[in-house]
């Protein structure tokens, strides 16, 4: 039998427990934080203890993260749910029904909702901070009643660490990526399911720690971590290496998930021609974090080891502080393409089915993505052309200014796509739009910085300032919100509210463009970034910018609401909402916790864009054959 | 308690896919340690420190090599299928990797790590020194799986293909270690 | 089928249209704010802020070419309403002239950008610091959270007030006692870390006059986070006549 009715049949029964929430279910995560807080001040005590010093130095908080962290990890049920089992202990029950979303477990849906509110949580107390960085601002001198410098340089620190880091680095990728991957594959779960499961698990002590960090005296340095101003501000940088090197972790963890998946499980049929463009973009993201994480990781265990080993990789008369800065970027200038890559990609999946066109030059969007992740590895330099000596200069210009050819396939694919096909443009296609005039302006501005002499003026302002946010919040975020939006059917079922959904984009749009625009002019007029007191001149501008930041944060309540409305109450969808051929919306909606039952697969017969009418359905539904 | 009847739906990768992408997991791993075997040069200079075992490092080497045997040994009979028969294997690993510890914390003592070729040289043993503790786990839970839950260890052989794979991979890592902090 | 190529011809006359209204606009923009462009106070801030006009009129022009194609077909090709069941009549997978002419323009932009303004202003740059015979030399040192400034040749020591001739080159070299910090002053139009354990210099040649207190782009700026004193890690400077700075070296030297 291949019929699309195969997939009618007996879905019910795989939809997992039909239990509702009790309270009791919440055990794991209050045994997590138990476990967790006990771990980690029982272990900084009885280190501090035997080296007589206090639990807010940097060895015994160090010592108690990583005994917190893995008592964190084992209340969460990574005991019972993998290592007794592994052990060759009893193994856990399948947790099927609500519960799942509570504890440790193998199902990549769960893991990804459990993202979802992660990075809503994250983004709301990081967005929190941006507003406390803005009333600071709103006077030229520093703020008494409100911060000191020194709170403000640690409030910045932990608003951007935690926006790159525990926001735009798994808010696709996470959220959405770890949902569709195996369904837009046509497999039932990821390859290595537990390590995915770990993944989330690691995030919440990790964002925890860098958002206490004051509380064992904070770290000034922003969220480079830069040596030696590292090891002489403060302890709190120890919770700001780990806690980087932890959510690292975390997304090197899902990488090898996406790769693996994708190069091993493909359904049926899926040639790579086939794979759908946000997997392909997924996977560029992926190769980034494999090969290139190592450097940064272990910049920051060296960075670490200089506060408390008593090492001088970077300290002292013998240190060399610049190979932090080349570490530190080997990664993290290629990190924003795992935030922008995915965001790319989601606009290609969107388009082709908003405008029922096929997706234009599909295999120059590929290149693009592929492409701008293998340029990516050789551009970290552009960071510091101000530190670097000459010859490096015009090697990392030249370099850099190529990546805006790939990032272009991603424009060409998308504006073909447009061109001459009937665009529905619901709020996650407007936000999409939106995010492709932001990101243009984050490119273009990008140029600038990669043009040396422009560069040596320009760095380190506000101009650099509004470029970044500009491409993260200008252009990963809308399109994260655009994404929730977009497969919102899918998770819970129902449709987000049109009205509001539209509202908050254009108020998004204005207050984003009134906030961040003007930062460039502020950086051409002289200021510098990282500054809790600037000169009077530029107090006019800076107000500005603060209200308008304001307006712009508070209308992210909007979207919250929305969501949480709409999850409960929303219009029920029908099980293909938008028309589109991917491979998701072949399965029932809400995605059941077995997405297609036993004996049953997809098998990939045409492309996923063929949107020409009368054309043929791309899936078939087949029955496995038995071994 | 019975082994549930969805798990093995939810965990769908079959052997292939396991042992293949367990590829990119030692690929960063092994990234990391080039990192610091690059990092060698930039610290520590091109020359070797005199307080530098040489002796225990060569033996620390050999013992490594010699590891390989077992490797080889066990991953034949996994081959042919028999799960029972790898366990000595395993725990002969095992030993290795407690002596190896134990090799490793003996070099400390003679490198201080405020210097900077002993900088370099302690922080990339301590990672090996992670890394051999995770090695000990994983032959643990090899051997006591196997030994506990036949059929399980059976039905998920993948995993003892990529706990030799990995300890394969540490055998390279280390001797590119040695070739780069003793001899070049 | 021809209907419908038609069609997207007579939609393409409109892009363009869209095109030239919004670069007439944009670029009137951009001629303004660079009409009211900050202090260019020397040589080498002429060659970054050359460089920084330039490709702002280039970003300008292709912000519109490319935003303009993408608002203009949105709203163009939109459908007629959420129900609209209509499937396009265009299902082209690729059009090999877009393809080509995006490509040609693409590599053909990025090529001219590395060669001006990257290169031609990095060698102008470099050209400066090689031709000048007898720089004035600054020694710069920077500490959490100030500057100080000597001038060896002058036998000035340790003044917290950058003083400097109109016209001539400095050499500043820049040394600091703990952390990494900037040295930037923002009307000079370039800046240089400070690196703990390495020397570094930067060469400018001042053409403007003037002082922090009537420009405050003529200051010294650390633009590197150094702790809590970053943002007032900051020292007038002094733009003076050559014969005006004789009369302050004198008044300042043993
Ligand atoms: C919600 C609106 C946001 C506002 C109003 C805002 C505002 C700011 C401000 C004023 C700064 C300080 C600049 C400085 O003094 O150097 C800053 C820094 C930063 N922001 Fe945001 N931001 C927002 C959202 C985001 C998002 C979504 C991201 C990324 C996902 C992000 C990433 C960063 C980073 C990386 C820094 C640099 C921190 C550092 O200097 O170490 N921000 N932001
Ligand atoms: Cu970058
Ligand atoms: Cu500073």
């Amino acid at each position: 039998m291949a019929t699309n009715e195969m997939q009618a049949q007996a879905l019910n029964e795989t939809g997992g427990g039909k239990t509702s929430f009790a309270i009791s279910m919440l055990f794991p995560l209050f045994r997590a934080t138990l476990w967790g807080l006990t771990g980690y001040f029982a272990a900084a005590w009885i280190t501090a203890a035997l080296l007589g010093s206090v639990i807010v130095n940097p060895l015994p908080a160090t010592v108690g993260y990583i005994v917190g962290l893995v008592g964190w990890l084992m209340g969460s049920g990574l005991w019972e749910g993998w290592i007794r089992r592994a052990f060759g202990g009893a193994e856990a029950p399948a947790y099927t029904g609500v519960e799942r979303y509570f504890r440790f477990g193998p199902d990549s849906k769960s893991t990804a909702v459990r993202y979802v509110v992660f990075n809503v949580v994250a983004f709301f107390f990081a967005g929190l901070a941006a507003m406390a960085i803005r009333v600071e601002l709103l006077t030229p001198d520093s703020t008494g009643w409100w911060m000191s410098t020194i709170h403000y340089n640690m409030t910045f620190g932990i608003h951007g660490l935690m926006m790159l880091l525990a926001v735009a680095a798994s808010v696709i990728v996470g959220g959405v990526g770890y949902y569709l991957v195996p369904l837009m594959l046509g497999v039932r779960n990821v390859v290595f399911p537990k390590l995915l499961g770990l993944s989330w698990w690691l995030l919440p002590p990790a964002a925890f720690a860098v958002f206490m960090s004051p509380t064992i005296g904070g770290f000034q340095t922003g969220w480079w971590g830069y040596p030696p101003l590292a090891q002489n501000s403060g302890s709190g940088i120890v919770f700001y290496v780990l806690g980087a090197a932890t959510l690292l972790t975390a997304s090197v963890l899902g990488a090898i998930n996406i790769a693996g998946t994708m190069v091993y499980m493909r359904a049926k049929g899926m040639s790579l021609g086939r794979v759908p463009i946000f997997v392909w973009g997924l996977f560029a993201a992926s190769t980034i974090l494999i090969v290139e994480a190592p450097a940064t990781f272990t910049g920051a265990l060296m960075d670490l080891s200089d506060m408390i080993l008593g090492s001088h990789f970077y300290t002292g008369p013998t240190g060399h502080p610049l190979a932090y800065m080349d570490q530190f970027w080997f990664l993290f200038h290629p990190e924003v393409y795992v935030f922008a890559l995915p965001a790319f990609a989601i606009w290609l999946e969107i388009l082709p089915a908003a405008a029922k066109r096929p997706l234009f030059a599909r295999n120059w969007a590929i290149a693009g993505l592929v492409g701008v992740s293998m340029l990516g590895a050789m551009l970290g330099v552009h960071h510091y052309f101000t530190a670097v000596s000459p010859a490096r200069m015009p090697i990392f210009m030249t370099f850099t200014e190529t990546v805006s050819i790939p990032t272009g396939f991603i424009y060409l694919s998308a504006i073909g796509t447009l061109w001459g096909g009937r665009l529905k443009i619901n709020a996650a296609v407007l936000l999409v739009l939106m995010a492709m005039m932001n990101f243009l302006v984050g490119g273009l501005t990008g140029i600038f910085n990669a043009d040396v002499p422009a560069d040596l003026q320009l760095h380190n302002t506000y101009w650099v300032v509004a470029h970044f946010h500009y491409t993260i919040l200008g252009a990963v975020i809308f399109t994260w919100i655009a994404a929730l939006y977009w497969w919102f059917p899918k998770v819970t079922g129902r449709k987000i509210n049109e009205f509001w959904g539209k509202f908050h984009a254009w108020w998004f749009f204005v207050f984003f463009n009134c906030t961040f625009f003007p930062m460039f002019i502020a950086g051409i007029e002289g200021m510098n970034r990282r500054i809790a007191i600037y000169l009077p001149y530029l107090h006019g501008i800076n107000l500005f910018i603060s209200i308008s930041a304001f307006l712009l944060g508070a209308g992210f309540l909007i979207p919250l609401a929305n969501l949480v409305y709409s999850w409960r109450r929303g219009e029920k969808a029908e099980p293909n909402p938008w028309g589109s051929k991917g491979l998701e919306w072949q399965i029932k909606s809400p995605t059941p916790y077995i997405p297609f039952p036993e004996g049953t697969e997809p098998e990939v017969v045409g492309p996923n864009d063929n949107y020409a009418a009368g054309s043929k359905e791309p899936f078939v539904w087949v029955s496995t054959p038995s071994k | 308690m019975a082994e549930n009847g969805y798990a093995s739906l939810m965990d769908p990768a079959p052997e292939r896919a396991k042992r293949g992408a367990f590829f990119f997991l030692t690929l960063f791993a092994s990234i990391v340690f080039a990192m610091w075997d690059l990092a060698r040069f930039l610290w520590g200079g091109t020359g070797v420190p005199s307080t530098l075992n040489m002796g225990v490092g060569i033996g620390l080497t050999v013992l490594m090599l010699i590891s390989l045997v077992p490797v080889f040994g066990a991953q034949r009979k996994l081959n042919q299928g028999d799960d029972k028969g790898i366990l000595s294997s395993m725990g002969a690993l095992l030993v290795v990797a407690v002596i190896m510890i134990c090799g490793i914390v003996y070099s400390w003592t003679s490198l201080p790590i405020s210097s900077g070729y002993g900088g370099i040289y302690d922080i990339t043993t301590g990672w090996f020194l992670l890394h051999f503790v995770a090695a000990i786990l994983a032959f643990l839970a090899t051997i006591m799986k196997g030994s506990r839950t036949p059929e399980r260890a059976k039905r998920e052989r993948w995993v003892s293909y990529n706990v030799l794979m990995y300890w394969g991979g540490m055998v390279v890592l280390w001797v590119v270690f040695f070739g780069i902090f003793y001899l070049a | 089928m021809n209907a419908a190529k038609e069609n997207l011809w007579k939609a393409f006359r409109g892009l363009v249209l869209v095109w030239i209204v919004g670069m007439a606009i944009g670029e009137t923009l951009i001629a303004w704010g660079i009409n009211n462009w900050p202090l260019v106070g020397s040589v080498q801030a002429r060659i970054t802020a050359d460089a920084t006009t330039y490709l702002m009129w280039q970003a300008v022009a292709i912000y519109v070419l490319v935003g303009g194609a993408i608002v203009y077909s949105a709203m163009r090709f939109r459908a007629s309403s959420a129900s609209d069941a209509v499937i396009p009549e265009n299902q082209k997978r690729t059009w090999a002239p877009f393809v080509v002419t995006w490509l040609v323009l693409a590599i053909g932009i990025n090529l001219a950008n590395t060669i001006y303004p990257g290169m031609v202003g990095l060698e102008q740059l470099w050209a400066i610091q090689m031709d000048t015979k007898s720089p004035l030399v600054v020694d710069v040192t920077a500490q959490q959270w100030k500057w100080t400034f000597s001038y060896p040749k002058q036998g000035v020591t340790d003044v917290s007030q950058l003083v400097v001739p109109e016209g001539r080159t400095i050499d500043f070299v820049l040394r600091t006692k703990d952390v990494m910090h900037d040295f930037w002053v923002p009307a000079w139009g370039e800046k240089k870390d400070v690196i703990p354990n390495e020397v570094r210099h930067l060469f400018i040649t001042p053409t403007a006059l003037g002082s922090t207190a009537t420009n405050p782009m003529l200051r010294v700026q650390c633009a590197m986070i150094c702790g809590n004193g970053h943002p007032l890690m900051r020292a007038p400077v002094k733009v003076v006549t050559a014969a005006k700075f004789k009369t302050w070296v004198s008044n300042n030297s043993f």
